[in-house]
C-alpha cells in the first residue's frame, strides 16, 4: 500500500498515541485542538483526515465544522467518536464526512477505513470484474458477487454456495482482492486431503511429526496471515477437524502438528461447499458452533444451466487471445441445450478442445462429440440428483427408469427441432425404442406428442 | 436523571477515555517494552481523568439533588 498523509485531529495524547500506532508506515501529523487542526488544513495536503468532534474543554462538537473543511479540500474525512447519536452520525455525512466509527476498536476500524479509501481511490468498477474476473451477464450472479465486493473489507466471514466449476474460488479470490488485506489468499481444498494430512495442511508441521515430516513446514494458516484463507469443500472436513479449526478461528493461535508452541495468524474465513448445509448441521456431519463462526454473509452461486446468457460470453472469454473460432449457429445452439454438469470448468474444457481440434469453424458434430466425453469427465458431479432418486423410490426403479429416457428422448428431440432420425442416432436407439417412448408420453400427458 | 449540558460533556470524557484505553490494551502486546510502559502511563493517567470526572459528576448530580 502506497504511504498516505494522514491528518489526526484528537486532543488526548492517548488517543494520538493510538493512533500514530495503526497508521504505522503512513505520514502522520496531529492537531490537538481546532485553531491547529484549521491551520494543517488549510496550509497541507492530506489524503486522510480522522477528526475528533468533541475537541477542548467547551461542550460544543467543534469537529464538525473542520468536516465542511476537509470536504471542500478533497480530503477523505473520518468521525471517529465516542459521542455518537443518530442525530450527529446524520449531520456529519451531511456536512461531508465520508466514514463514522464509534471510538474503542481501533485496530478494526482504522484497516476498514485504510481499505475503504484506497478502493474508493482505485475507482472501483464492476464492470472490471466482469469483463475478465468473473464473466457473467445474469443479473442475479451480478448482484451476488457485487454483494461479496461489498462486505470485501470487513472481517466477516463469507460462505459461497454453488455447484462444482461455478467460480467459488474465482469469487473469493476477487472478496481477497478488494479486501485491501496485505496477506495472501491461500486456498485449501478440504476434501482432498485425508484427516491427519488435512492436519498437517492447515496447521503445518514440525520435523519428525510423522513418518514423512522431514522438515518442518508451514501450514495454510500460517500463510494466509493477514490474509484471507479460503475453505473450500468445507463439508469434507470430519467433526474433529472442524473443532480444531474453529478453536484457531477463534483464538487466531494454533499448534502445529508435533509443535508444542502455539502460533498466531490473522486471516478472514471464505468457505464455499455444493452442499446443503442445514443438512449436513441435521445429519450431524457439519458442527453447529463451527457453522455458526463461518457462517456471516452467504453468497449462492447458480449453475450454469439457470444462467444460459453466460454461455456464449464464457466461450468468447475463453478464447480470447488465442485462436478465433467461428461456431456455426447450429453449433451455438448445441452449446446452449447442453445441462453443464460440471459448469464454466466444464465449458472451459471443450472450448479449449474445440479450439485445439477445430479448423477455425466449429460444426454441431464437433461440439456434441467434445460433450459426450465432458460427460464422463467429471465423476464428481452427482449421476443423478436428489429429485430423480426421491422418485425412485416413491415410483419403483422401473417406472423411474421409463421416465428418464421418455424425458431424455423428448428433450433430445426439442434440441434436434423434432428431426427423429437426429435423435436415434444421438441417443443410439431404434426407431420402434423411440415411438415406444413418444407413445408413453402421449399416455402420460393427455395430448399426443 | 435530567440531561444538562455540563454533565454531558463530563460523560462524554468518560466515554472518549474509556474508549482509548480500550484501544490501547488492543495494542499493548505488539508494543516494545519502552514504548508499552508509556503507553501505560498514559492509560494511568486517563484512568485518573476517569475517576475525576467521576467524582465531578456525582457531586453535580448530588448538588441539583439538594438544590431543587
Amino acid at each position: 500500500m502506497s504511504k498516505l498523509k494522514v491528518l489526526v485531529v484528537e486532543d488526548e495524547r492517548l488517543g494520538q498515541k493510538i493512533m500514530a500506532k495503526h497508521l504505522t508506515g503512513h505520514l502522520v501529523e496531529f492537531a490537538g485542538d481546532l485553531a491547529a487542526a484549521k491551520q494543517r488544513l488549510d496550509a497541507g495536503r492530506f489524503d486522510l483526515c480522522f477528526i475528533d468532534l468533541h475537541l477542548g474543554e467547551g461542550d460544543r462538537p467543534s469537529g464538525l465544522e473542520l468536516i465542511r473543511m476537509a470536504a471542500e479540500k478533497g480530503v477523505y474525512s473520518v468521525v471517529m467518536s465516542s459521542h455518537d447519536t443518530e442525530e450527529m452520525v446524520v449531520q456529519a455525512y451531511e456536512l461531508g464526512c465520508r466514514d463514522f466509527y464509534a471510538k474503542g476498536n481501533e485496530q478494526a476500524n482504522i484497516g476498514a477505513v485504510l481499505s475503504k479509501y484506497h478502493r474508493d481511490k482505485a475507482g472501483f468498477d464492476s464492470e472490471d470484474i466482469f469483463a475478465g474476473q468473473f464473466v457473467t451477464e445474469d443479473p442475479a450472479t451480478r448482484a451476488s458477487i457485487l454483494e461479496g465486493v461489498k462486505y470485501a473489507a470487513s472481517d466477516l466471514p463469507i460462505m459461497i454456495l454453488g455447484p462444482s466449476g461455478t467460480g467459488k474460488t474465482c469469487l473469493g479470490k476477487i472478496i481477497h482482492e478488494h479486501s485491501g488485506r496485505e496477506g495472501e489468499f491461500v486456498a485449501i481444498n478440504c476434501a482432498a486431503y485425508a484427516e491427519n494430512l488435512l492436519e498437517a495442511e492447515l496447521f503445518g508441521h514440525k520435523e519428525g511429526a510423522f513418518t514423512d515430516a522431514t522438515g518442518s513446514r508451514k501450514g495454510k494458516l500460517a500463510q494466509a496471515h493477514k490474509g484471507t484463507l479460503f475453505l473450500d469443500e468445507i463439508g469434507a472436513m470430519s467433526l474433529d477437524m472442524q473443532a480444531k479449526l474453529l478453536k484457531a478461528i477463534e483464538e487466531r493461535t494454533f499448534y502445529p502438528v508435533g509443535s508444542d508452541k502455539a502460533e498466531t495468524s490473522e486471516f478472514r474465513v471464505i468457505s464455499a461447499t455444493l452442499e446443503d448445509l442445514q443438512r449436513l448441521i441435521a445429519q450431524g456431519r457439519l458442527r453447529f458452533d463451527f457453522f455458526q463462526r463461518i457462517h456471516g454473509l452467504t453468497i449462492k452461486l447458480k449453475p450454469l444451466s439457470e444462467r444460459k446468457c453466460d454461455i456464449l460470453p464464457l466461450v468468447r472469454f475463453f478464447t480470447r487471445g488465442g485462436k478465433h473460432l467461428s461456431i456455426s449457429q447450429e453449433a451455438k445452439a448445441c452449446l446452449l441445450g447442453h445441462p453443464w454438469p460440471g459448469n464454466a470448468r466444464e465449458l472451459r474444457k471443450v472450448v479449449e478442445l474445440l479450439a485445439a481440434g477445430a479448423e477455425g469453424r466449429v460444426t454441431p458434430e464437433e461440439v456434441r462429440r467434445h460433450l459426450d466425453h465432458s460427460a464422463t469427465a467429471w465423476p464428481a458431479v452427482p449421476f443423478i440428483g436428489e429429485g430423480h432418486y426421491r422418485h425412485a423410490l416413491e415410483m419403483g426403479l422401473g417406472k423411474a427408469l421409463d421416465r428418464f429416457a421418455r424425458e431424455v428422448i423428448r428433450r433430445n428431440l426439442a434440441e434436434n427441432n423434432g428431426k427423429k432420425t437426429k435423435t436415434m442416432s444421438a441417443l443410439r436407439i431404434s426407431a420402434r425404442r423411440l415411438y415406444a417412448a413418444l407413445k408413453e408420453q402421449e399416455a402420460s400427458d393427455g395430448i399426443p406428442a | 436523571m435530567e440531561s444538562r449540558p455540563e454533565l454531558n460533556k463530563l460523560l462524554h470524557d468518560v466515554q472518549s477515555k474509556c474508549a482509548n484505553i480500550k484501544s490501547a490494551c488492543q495494542i499493548l502486546n505488539d508494543c516494545p517494552e519502552e514504548e508499552a510502559l508509556d503507553m501505560l502511563g498514559d492509560m494511568t493517567q486517563a484512568a485518573r481523568d476517569i475517576l475525576r470526572c467521576l467524582l465531578e459528576l456525582k457531586k453535580k448530580i448530588a448538588d441539583g439533588k439538594e438544590g431543587r
